[in-house]
């Protein structure tokens, strides 16, 4: 660390996330502003000196001689976790690493892995990891006049309630995989305030030309299923248990296979309403 | 086979063990194995009985009471412990007297009806994530399309032509 130290820093940063402390330092002043639009939704800057977690920009660039680039590079406390020509590589590792460190040291919230919106009072959570389709299923409910809360994480208070996650929805391109960001308001949405208790979780997987024909799931499997997808399930699993039990005994929980988004989400909205 | 009657009396593991009862199932976090289970009700009857005095048929008696079901009996609480000794709910491994041994899930079905099979003891495991597991960064095996889509070092590899999905490997 201290090798790191002493590379010489020109701007630094420290801020909070969900009762989370980091810091941030870069080589060139302008780069502050960069990295900023990477960091997880309602950080606060804060005065705190002593840090959970501290990452370290070098940012690279045109070399001291022509034709020379040098690596942009990125350490999480004494470890370098990204190295690369292009800044955008730096800058994507840089948000998966700050939001799991946050989704797992968060103070009494629960991170699950997870899609959610809001309807008529009550929140939908579509658990699931990558290439679920979490993110296309919460687009279409978007569409279809449902709030957004989250494409990433349902954030879990201790009365099983959900908060908003609010960062743009990251839609992948079918074909070329490559990820866009997409504000909920473009997609003629409304973005969630308040916390919501959970009305429904879906669980499901896509499967072209599949009918949703989901089955009810009893509380137990569908804590499991929430579970399975709980960032801090293995370092904190009262506080899992605790958000969870409150949650599964008033939520309908569905699993299946699905095929369209569109064909399924009226069905999820007609089931709710 | 002829019910004979056991004097084992099992004792439910506490150590290590995060519980949390649900109205109708109970949640189990093995602290030490990271998994995590759902008790059915009568799993879950079964195990909070489980103190090491009341024996297999003292449990049966109970259950029959608590559920109402006249069916039940000493072979439903032998499967319910032996599926709580393999996911290793119990303190002891059991000593089953000479000619008994716990029957089959199909077996009890058959012996139960359809009607009864919701009274089955069922135990539901899963292996609870570590923290990168439970969210999006790609780790080791999970799925990806490209290098930036995998963490800690690893690339998209065997990427399959028709889908365009890999492995973080």
């Amino acid at each position: 660390m201290a090798k790191i130290d002493r590379l010489g820093w020109a701007a630094s940063l420290s801020f909070s996330s969900y009762g989370v402390r980091v810091g941030l330092r870069v080589n060139k002043p302008e780069a502050l502003k960069l990295v900023q639009e990477y960091l997880p939704p309602g950080w606060k800057p804060s005065r705190q000196k002593i840090v959970e977690r501290l990452y370290s920009f070098v940012i690279g660039g045109e070399g001291s001689r022509p034709g020379v680039r040098t690596f942009n590079v990125l350490y999480a406390d004494a470890g370098r976790i990204a190295r690369s020509l292009k800044i955008d590589e730096v800058l994507e590792r840089f948000e998966d690493d700050l939001k799991l460190f946050v989704a797992e040291a968060a103070r009494r919230r629960v991170f699950v892995h997870a899609g959610v919106v809001g309807w008529k009072g009550k929140a939908i959570v579509i658990p699931g990891r990558s290439y679920t389709g979490k993110t296309t299923l919460v687009a279409e409910l978007v569409r279809q006049g449902a709030t957004y809360y989250s494409d990433e994480y349902a954030v879990l208070d201790e009365r099983g309630c959900v908060h908003p996650y609010l960062r743009p929805l990251s839609i992948r391109d079918g074909k070329s995989g490559k990820v866009s960001r997409v504000t909920a308001l473009s997609l003629g949405g409304k973005l969630g305030a308040k916390p919501l208790p959970v009305g429904m979780v879906v669980v499901s997987n896509y499967r072209e030309g599949a009918k949703w024909r989901p089955r009810k799931l009893s509380a137990g499997e569908g804590a499991l299923e929430m579970l399975a997808n709980t960032v801090p399930a293995r370092s904190r699993p009262e506080e899992t248990f605790t958000a969870l039990r409150e949650l599964v005994p008033h939520a309908q929980i569905l699993k299946g296979i699905r095929g369209e988004a569109r064909e399924m989400v009226d069905s999820i909205l007609r089931e709710l309403s | 086979m002829k019910e004979k009657r056991t004097k084992t009396a099992p004792l439910a593991r506490r150590d290590g063990l995060v519980v949390q009862e649900l109205p109708d199932e109970v949640l189990v976090y093995d602290s030490e194995r990271h998994k995590a289970h759902c008790l059915n009700p009568t799993a879950a009857f079964v195990w909070k009985h489980c103190d090491g005095r009341k024996s297999v048929s003292d449990i049966a008696r109970l259950l029959e009471k608590s559920i109402g079901m006249g069916a039940l009996d000493e072979d439903v609480v032998r499967f319910a412990l032996s599926q709580l000794e393999k996911d290793h709910l119990l303190e002891e491994k059991l000593a089953w007297p000479v000619g008994v041994q716990p029957i089959s899930r199909r077996e009890l079905v058959r012996r139960l009806g359809i009607g009864a099979a919701i009274a089955i003891p069922l135990v539901t495991s899963i292996i609870a994530p570590t923290a990168a597991h439970a969210g999006s960064g790609g780790t080791l095996g999970s799925a990806c399309r490209t290098t930036a889509d995998c963490g800690g070092g690893l690339s998209c590899q065997n990427i399959d032509p028709g889908t365009g999905i890999g492995s973080c490997l």
